[in-house]
């Protein structure tokens, strides 16, 4: 139980480095899927992956909150 | 920005990275580390102008030892991360980081720091170019001044017609210098005579009736920041005289108060009228217009910038996310015209437009908006002027929007004669006529 906290932080700070990834990634693709495609075939697998990453952390997330 | 900006970019996610460096790349050159080993290692060999550091890379937090490394070498360093914790913030920026952006941020936390590093760099004159949007070669020149005038402690004195961006520039200039000193804005028409003193230098409790506690003034507000005087050729020459007094010594009196206070501000200071004029006139003090205008810059009216009109009418037409089209001839419907509430008066315009039903525009649509506004301003009655003579006619128009703009302002006369550009002498002339009209009226009863 002593370490909760400390995980619990280290969890809210890997969601936060998640999400800004993934904000980041789409505000790119929104601007520039239709002048550089390139980049776009290179970005949305990794956000794909991204966000089942995400999915991940909110279920541990979910799962230290009970 | 000067496309020789070199970036150093750590980050060891690789989608962040991607996405950072790839809007980065569009104004920058940037290199990018995944490890703080890395980074240490092109810190080395290379220079950087900048450097957005993530804390946790190979090892937690060993981003704070490459922010150390950054800032010996004096680069411009912003930190991203997900830690909000207020110690490692702190100790981030005891190691000297500009920014710590929290994690997640948007493109406008981003856009927002690279605006704040754009404005150390030397390059002023570009960017003053790109905000004002104007080719022109004149408006150039006037810009060039600003930039000669930003990081001094001169006063500047801002002329141009209403809407032409006075106020637009002084706020510029804040950014400029550092806003997050103070920036006191204060409309001097639209303070009363007897209340601009007190609003200006404070007063004490008791001070007059009405003065039931003590009150900083806005010169003392402004302490290490600006103090922009708009429409200040509405003061009037006693005012003038106790200003000048303290913009020379930077200390002054609060009504009321014998104790001084100082305040080491900068005076912005903004007219619609031709000071000079107005010295000559007898309404403005010689030697306050002197101390103004340590930099004088002229805003030029939108009429004289035509070239410049299309620039303007595309950015305000992005403002907003429902897109119109403009035709040709509906654009050079806009330029023809004669703008007289300048840059304010086209953006309104555009945004009237862009509540239209139509998504294009065409030149009859815009003539039509125009219409509406020429015909409701200027609309003249030829044959009355042929019955009374033209100079009975002229007096009889000028006492009419005399009448008109006193009671839209409550008969406040200050803001009146600021609104019309109107010199005090002009005012009785009307009001005389005014007067004798009425009586007139009464006799023939």
């Amino acid at each position: 139980m002593s370490s909760r906290p400390d995980n619990h932080s280290s969890l809210s700070h890997d969601i936060n480095s998640t999400l800004s990834a993934l904000i980041s990634a789409l505000e790119l693709v929104s601007e520039e899927w239709d002048k550089n495609p390139e980049l776009v075939d290179k970005i949305i697998p990794l956000t794909t992956q991204k966000l089942d990453l995400l999915k991940e952390q909110l279920k541990l997330y979910k799962q230290s909150q009970s | 920005m000067n496309s020789k900006t070199h970036i150093l970019l750590v980050e060891d996610d690789l989608l962040a990275r991607l996405s950072l460096k790839s809007r980065l790349e569009r104004s920058a050159k940037v290199t990018e580390a995944e490890t703080a080993a890395d980074a240490l290692e092109l810190l080395k060999r290379h220079s950087f102008d900048m450097a957005f550091v993530d804390l946790d890379l190979e090892e937690k937090l060993i981003g704070l030892k490459v922010l150390e490394a950054v800032k010996a070498k004096n680069i411009h360093a912003i930190v991203l991360s997900g830690r909000e914790d207020d110690q490692i913030i702190e100790q981030a920026y005891i190691l000297g980081c500009n920014d710590y952006l929290a994690k997640p941020f948007s493109k406008e936390a981003i856009e927002s720091v690279m605006r704040k590093f754009q404005n150390k760099q030397t390059n002023l004159l570009e960017r003053l170019k790109e905000i004002l949007m104007t080719e022109d070669d004149e408006l150039q020149s006037q810009v060039q001044i600003v930039e000669q005038a930003v990081f001094g402690d001169h006063p500047i004195l801002i002329t141009g017609e209403t809407g032409t961006g006075k106020t637009f520039l002084a706020k510029y200039v804040h950014e400029l210098v550092g806003s997050d000193r103070p920036f006191i804005h204060l409309n001097c028409s639209e303070i009363s005579e007897s209340l601009i003193e007190s609003e200006l230098f404070g007063h004490e409790k008791g001070a007059f009736t009405g003065a039931v506690k003590s009150k900083k003034g806005l010169m003392e507000l402004a302490d290490e920041g600006i103090l922009f005087l708009d429409e200040i050729a509405t003061l009037s020459l006693g005012t003038q005289k106790k200003l000048l007094k303290a913009i020379e010594e930077k200390t002054f009196f609060p009504v009321g108060s014998e104790k001084s206070v100082s305040s080491n501000f900068r005076l912005i200071s903004a007219t619609c009228e031709n000071l000079k004029d107005k010295v000559s006139a007898g309404e403005f003090r010689e030697d306050f217009l002197f101390r103004l205008e340590g930099f004088n810059v002229v805003l030029k009216p939108l009429r004289q910038r035509k070239n410049d009109i299309s620039t303007l009418v595309n950015f305000f037409l992005k403002q907003n996310k429902r897109r119109i089209v403009l035709t040709a001839e509906a654009r050079q419907a806009l330029a023809d015209y004669s703008w007289p509430g300048n840059i304010r008066e086209l953006q309104k315009v555009i945004e009237v437009l862009r509540t239209s039903e139509k998504g294009i525009i065409e030149k009859n649509d815009v003539l039509s908006l125009l219409q509406k506004k020429i015909s409701k301003d200027e609309l003249i009655d030829v044959a009355l002027a042929k019955e009374v003579g033209l100079a009975t006619y002229l007096e009889r128009i000028e006492s009419q929007i005399l009448e008109q703009v006193l009671k839209e302002n409550g008969e406040k006369v200050r803001k009146t004669l600021s609104d019309l550009k109107l010199s005090n002498n002009s005012f009785y002339r009307i009001m005389t006529n005014i007067k004798a009209g009425a009586s007139d009226v009464e006799q023939a009863r």
